[in-house]
């Protein structure tokens, strides 16, 4: 007995030490690796004997495929150690480990799918309940907490996390979301506004400021335009807008009016809001010298709401007046503004429907429930004074004659759709029940069907995906698809589909992913993926320091354009399946005539971001030299080649850049005592620990050196303190800064080739396009797919690799993505 | 005075057995003297914590690190307070371990969780929301997250990992606070809420069913789910039992929320002024005070001085006058705390200042903003039943355990854990009274 029982240990020992790939894993590890990464030194956060290779965690499994990538890529161990293994070595570490992580991975990706239980995020919260709802402009993403990244992602499931104020938020905004659907009582009465606008501008109480004007035309010479004045929304909703405005100029010293020249181009634009939380309603172009017509448009106005012209191109307020400058300025002459509406095209609008059905309206009394039916859908909705007379004498009530038949009626439909997929009787009659215990606390039909629709949207049916390992059925496949290219539930047309059974067939999925990207709502796709893969997320995040770079004070258009470009760029690769080289280069770029202005390119007229040809050689094209990406990875005053360096590793070529350690002084940049930059930097590297890292941030950081902190060419760096004077006037203003150092970007991107313009690294990037490409990938398919790259996924992205030689149009890499098993599969 | 901040509860004992009811851990001394309305109840301790975005300059921060203990001279920024330097202990050498990343450590300042920068991070609770889960039910408001311009609370973090969102408008703090409802609000309040607990139960029993037919890496975020919405249900019960209490009463106006942006100065001070009211009329115990700086272009006006740069850049800079201007930001942040220590110590509470029984800890997870450097931190404690007026010098290298500070505080508020986060054991040198 004792004999059998030692037998068994030893037994159960060696099995579980018996796997030689482990075992030469472990001792390539111990010899090669265990001297830095040990419990004592744990170079670079790191102890490699604290982790076995049983390979049960995500956090095991991340570990050992990025030593394969360390020891693969020949960065481990470092050249300057002696021991190095051999060729033979090598080959039996890559075959034994990857042996090892396809095996374990495998396993649990069968058994638990690569994505988890994922939850919707705010993002994808708001835009389901305005498809939902039919509300295209409901706003209830601010009222949920912030999701957390995971990979630079929100929608990884492994980063998400909940707590209770999760729950009430959702309480509370599906509230919100129905209240706004809910429309009782009379249909509006038509709101008509029309103003002149006024002769005095009041600065303070005390100061009034008589206005330049010409013959019954006021002339505005400042970018913040005019204020429709006293106009008051009574109900949130479209309205026709109006505006009597032209490109002008005007005399200032005479006050006096002066012809402007034909070609005067000044685009305006209409705006709701305060100045942090604009609706932009229209940007267009102003006729010249005359109008006499209205120029109208269609908006959004919330009730209560405000309407202003916004002079784009005009300079921003000064503070002070300019002295020295010719008093005739460009100006936007304006008489007046008219508003008409709502626009109301059925009543009651669909979202109510969507709630009620055809369920008639009535009057409520007090025979009807105990407790009185809930107002709060009118305070958020009406403000006209119609609605107040009638309310105080009634109170509207939906009339139901059988409550329960017309509940299982409704809330079948609203769960399906909700649920986005067909709810079932078990799960509907939960809903109804809910409907019956609060009609029987007193409450009316309405209120009680609201309590069933919030608890609907709080359900974890409506709040997360339902996928089973293994391959997706037809409606988890509809909604990881309409999640990806829509960020939204999937549309009837595609339920329908899945109803079928027919999504799962390759064809049909790929006529899907068509008919989904040529759909507007494919916007919603490119923005989202855009913000997080480039950042583009933290682009207000800074703002340019308006004495080193006044002409960027106060530019709202040019910041509104700068983001629309990188929208606009994508979305055609992907509507015209151009290459993805284009990413790193383009003979083209999308530009309006303010863009045009940034970048230096002539002949480009008016507000629409269009392709726009590139010269020869041009510096521009491509993703890397957009405005928009130079802007997030500056900061406002200054530049630095590490930033735009370590962007340019984790965004576009794929290289993989630890934190920095803690306690690192800064690199002088911008206006710092050293007396270059590069010499600045060469230093920096001389020192091995910096080295290290820095050898593979800097110098491709400094192939976008020649830009500022808005993307705008550079020969120079400015300062505020030191340097050559630059006297001249920018927007108004007398300008304060120097001009101090010249710009310098020769650099070698490592194992690649030294470049001395950005001209030429593009050129060295696209030799390594397969690697961009295969980066591309990997950003698209967690952003599609909710989870991270795992070690086995890598067959699946060199399968697409393979294809993408012969055709890597940004839409084909998307159909490659939608048709592999990574999508395919939980 | 005492009047307007223990207001007398009419239901003292029904508000008991809801309070058990819904399973919430009782603070029982306290609980007890609320419920004898007769007798003087005794006075709680509160606590404050202030970090502030930019960090404190610390060349100008630090007393010298050889001038330690007692009598020691007060530091450039510090001489702003000179008329309390009894009541506060200044600390040098202390710094949060693992709590790096530059900016990103603020998450961590009250938490100590560690690698805030990291992609894979996650918070742990803050030591205002372990204090709360413990006297958080005896006030209207468990705890205040308040910021600046909006940020958020930063600070704050449940259990869960969750930043709570903050409030930066006074006026509306305000009125959360003193303005009451009217009645048939306060019905509807109560309706909205019992309807929330219907939903709730409802959602319930569906995860529930969840449960059954899901795998099991999955199953993990279910039952996170099931958690939380346990939590909110419980929530909505103490919200409740709040609602049918008359509100305090204050002398203090409703304020005026300041729009201009580059006024963060007057935003502070008048945000310290709400701290206050709501510290005096016991609506709650516990808030946090991000000193957010907008957006990182954004100018830090103070009246007198000609700032030229944005808050964050000044930060940033090198030269010797941008330093200066910096300095005149960090003086008015120190100015606006003074006025704090003013406003709390001349106030009494139940005979006593509420400066003795409020502990405020004012600090920034940056030791040197210009670096990002997250070790050295600059850190002061004030008032809370504490022996101060003292430097208290640690290795400014090798940093001393800053979650020792936090169980100390912990302590302080009658909550005796034996750890908090990466703790080792209460401050050495900081004694209670």
């Amino acid at each position: 007995m004792k004999f059998f029982i030692f037998g068994l240990i030893a037994f159960i020992t060696l099995g579980a030490a018996a796997d030689p790939r482990i075992d030469y894993i472990k001792k390539f590890t111990s010899r090669y690796c265990a001297d830095c990464h040990d419990e004592d030194l744990e170079k670079g956060g790191l102890d490699i004997t604290h982790y076995n290779l049983s390979l049960d965690t995500l956090e095991e499994e991340r570990m050992w495929s990025n030593s394969y990538d360390r020891v693969m890529h020949k960065e481990m161990p470092p050249k300057k150690k002696k021991k190095q293994p051999s060729a033979n070595e090598l080959a039996a570490f890559k075959k034994n480990l990857t042996s090892l992580l396809n095996e374990s991975v495998v396993k649990t990706q069968k058994s638990y799918g690569r994505t988890l239980y994922r939850r919707i995020t705010r993002e994808e919260y708001e835009n389901t309940l305005r498809d939902l709802f039919e509300l295209p402009q409901l706003k209830v993403k601010d009222m949920l907490p912030e999701d957390q990244s995971t990979g630079g992602y929100d929608n990884v499931t492994v980063g998400q996390n909940l707590s209770r104020m999760n729950i009430q938020s959702y309480m509370d905004a599906s509230e919100y979301a129905i209240d706004m659907a809910t429309t009782l009582g009379p249909k509006p009465t038509p709101y008509k506004y029309e103003a002149t606008v006024v002769d005095y501008h009041k600065h303070t109480k005390k100061h009034k400021h008589k206005r330049p004007k010409d013959n019954g035309w006021y002339h505005i010479r400042l970018n913040h335009g005019e204020e429709a004045n006293k106009l008051y929304t009574p109900y949130s909703g479209m309205y026709k807008i109006g505006v009597k405005a032209f490109a002008g100029k005007y005399d200032y010293s005479k006050l006096k009016a002066v012809t402007a020249p034909a070609d005067a181009e000044r685009v305006v634009s209409l705006i709701s809001g305060s100045q942090t939380n604009t609706i932009v309603h229209d940007t267009f172009t102003l006729p010249v010298n005359k109008c006499d017509n209205y120029i109208t448009k269609v908006g959004y106005i919330p009730a209560g709401g405000s309407l202003r012209l916004r002079a784009n191109d005009l300079p921003p307020n000064p503070n002070k007046p300019p002295t020295g400058l010719p008093p005739i300025y460009d100006s936007v002459a304006i008489k007046g503004f008219m508003v008409e509406g709502p626009i109301i095209s059925e009543w009651p609008p669909k979202s109510h429907k969507v709630l009620f059905g055809d369920l008639p309206q009535g009057k409520w009394s007090a025979s009807m429930s105990k407790i009185k039916p809930e107002n709060k859908y009118y305070k958020r909705n009406y403000r006209d004074r119609n609605w107040k007379r009638f309310s105080s004498k009634n109170t509207p009530v939906i009339i139901s004659k059988n409550p329960t038949a017309d509940a299982q009626k409704l809330i079948s439909r609203f769960a399906t759709k909700a649920f986005r997929r067909p709810a079932t009787t078990e799960q509907v009659s939960v809903y109804v029940n809910l409907l019956k215990s609060q009609m029987n606390k007193g409450y009316c039909f309405q209120d009680a069907l609201k309590s069933s629709y919030m608890a609907i949207l709080c359900s974890p049916d409506f709040l997360y995906f339902h996928e089973k390992p293994g391959a997706l059925d037809n409606y988890a496949l509809a909604n990881r698809l309409s999640y990806f290219l829509w960020k939204s539930s999937p549309d009837d047309k595609l339920m329908e589909i899945a109803n079928s059974g027919k999504l799962t067939n390759s064809k049909v999925l790929a006529s899907q992913v068509d008919r989904m990207l040529a759909d507007p709502k494919s916007d919603r796709f490119v923005k989202s993926f855009i913000n997080q893969w480039l950042d583009l997320k933290k682009f207000e995040d800074t703002e340019p320091d308006f004495d080193l770079f006044p002409e960027y004070k106060k530019d709202f258009w040019l910041k509104e354009s700068m983001k629309d470009e990188t929208y606009a760029y994508f979305k055609y690769l992907i509507t015209k399946n151009l290459s993805a080289s284009n990413i790193i280069d383009s003979n083209f770029i999308m530009a309006n005539r303010r863009l045009a202005e940034l970048y230096d390119l002539k002949g480009v007229k008016g507000h629409d971001v269009k392709p726009v040809k590139l010269p020869k050689n041009s510096i521009r094209g491509g993703l890397l030299t957009q405005g928009s990406v130079l802007k997030v990875t500056a900061n406002g005053a200054t530049t630095s080649p590490v930033k735009r360096g370590v962007w340019m590793a984790e965004k576009i070529l794929g290289v993989h850049i630890p934190p920095p350690p803690a306690n690192v002084p800064p690199i002088k940049t911008e206006g710092a005592d050293v007396k270059t930059l590069q010499q600045q930097f060469a230093k920096h590297r001389e020192n091995a620990s910096c080295a290290a890292c820095h050898k593979k941030i800097d110098p491709i950081g400094f192939a976008l050196e020649s830009f500022d902190v808005m993307g705008g060419y550079r020969e120079n760096y400015r300062s505020l303190e030191e340097g050559k004077d630059v006297n001249g006037f920018v927007k108004l203003r007398k300008t304060i800064y120097k001009l101090n150092g010249d710009v310098d970007i020769t650099s070698e991107y490592p194992g690649h080739g030294r470049f001395k313009t950005t001209q030429e690294f593009k050129k060295i990037v696209m030799k390594n396009k397969p690697q961009v490409v295969q980066h591309f990938l990997k950003n698209l398919i967690t952003f599609a797919t909710g989870a991270e790259l795992q070690f086995t996924d890598r067959y699946v992205i060199s399968q697409i690799m393979k294809k993408s030689a012969k055709d890597d149009g940004i839409k084909s890499l998307i159909h490659q993505v939608t048709q592999s098993r990574l999508f395919r599969y939980k | 005075m005492i009047k307007d901040t223990f207001w007398i509860r009419p239901k003292a004992l029904s508000r008991r057995t809801a309070l058990k009811a819904a399973g919430v851990s009782l603070a029982l001394p306290f609980l007890e003297s609320m419920a004898a309305p007769g007798k003087a109840p005794k006075n709680p301790y509160r606590m404050l914590s202030v970090l502030c975005e930019m960090g404190y300059t610390s060349d100008y921060f630090f007393p010298d690190a050889k001038d330690t203990g007692k009598n020691y001279k007060l530091s450039p920024y510090l001489q702003n307070l000179k008329d309390f330097k009894n009541d506060f202990t200044v600390f040098s050498g202390i710094s949060i371990p693992g709590a790096n990343g530059g900016h990103s450590a603020s998450k961590s300042f009250l938490s100590c969780a560690t690698n805030p920068a990291a992609s894979s991070f996650k918070n742990t609770i803050s030591l205002d929301q372990k204090m709360a889960q413990k006297v958080g039910h005896l006030t209207r408001f468990p705890t205040l997250p308040l910021s600046i311009t909006g940020k958020g609370s930063m600070m704050a973090i449940l259990d869960s990992g969750v930043t709570l969102p903050a409030i930066s408008h006074p006026s509306e703090l305000y009125k959360m606070m003193f303005i009451e409802g009217k009645q048939s609000s306060i019905e509807a309040r109560v309706n909205d809420i019992e309807r929330g607990k219907s939903i709730l139960d409802v959602v319930t029993g569906e995860t529930q069913k969840l449960n059954r037919k899901i795998s099991k890496n999955d199953r993990q975020k279910v039952d996170e789910f099931l958690v939380s919405v346990r939590e909110a249900e419980k929530h909505l019960q103490i919200q409740k039992d709040w609602v049918h209490q008359t509100k305090p009463k204050t002398k203090a106006k409703q304020p005026k929320d300041i729009t201009d942006r580059s006024a963060l100065g007057m935003k502070i001070r008048l945000m310290y002024k709400m701290v206050k009211l709501a510290f005096e009329t016991d609506s709650t115990r516990i808030a946090t005070l991000y000193l957010d700086g907008g957006d990182f272009g954004n100018i830090y006006n103070v009246p007198g001085a000609k700032i030229t740069d944005g808050w964050h850049p000044l930060t940033h800079a090198f030269k010797d006058n941008k330093k200066k201007i910096l300095k005149n930001i960090d003086d008015d942040l120190f100015k606006a705390f003074a006025g704090l220590l003013k406003d709390l110590k001349s106030t009494k509470v139940g005979g006593e200042d509420l400066l003795s029984k409020t502990m405020i800890l004012n600090g920034s997870n940056l030791g040197h903003a210009g670096r990002h450097s997250n070790d050295n931190l600059p850190v002061l404690l004030a008032g809370g039943g504490f022996k101060h007026g003292q430097h208290l010098a640690f290795d400014r290298k090798n940093n001393y355990n800053q979650a020792n500070l936090y169980l100390s505080m912990l302590h302080r508020m009658g909550i005796n854990e034996s750890k908090f986060a990466s703790s080792s054991g209460t401050m050495k040198g900081l004694e209670l009274i």
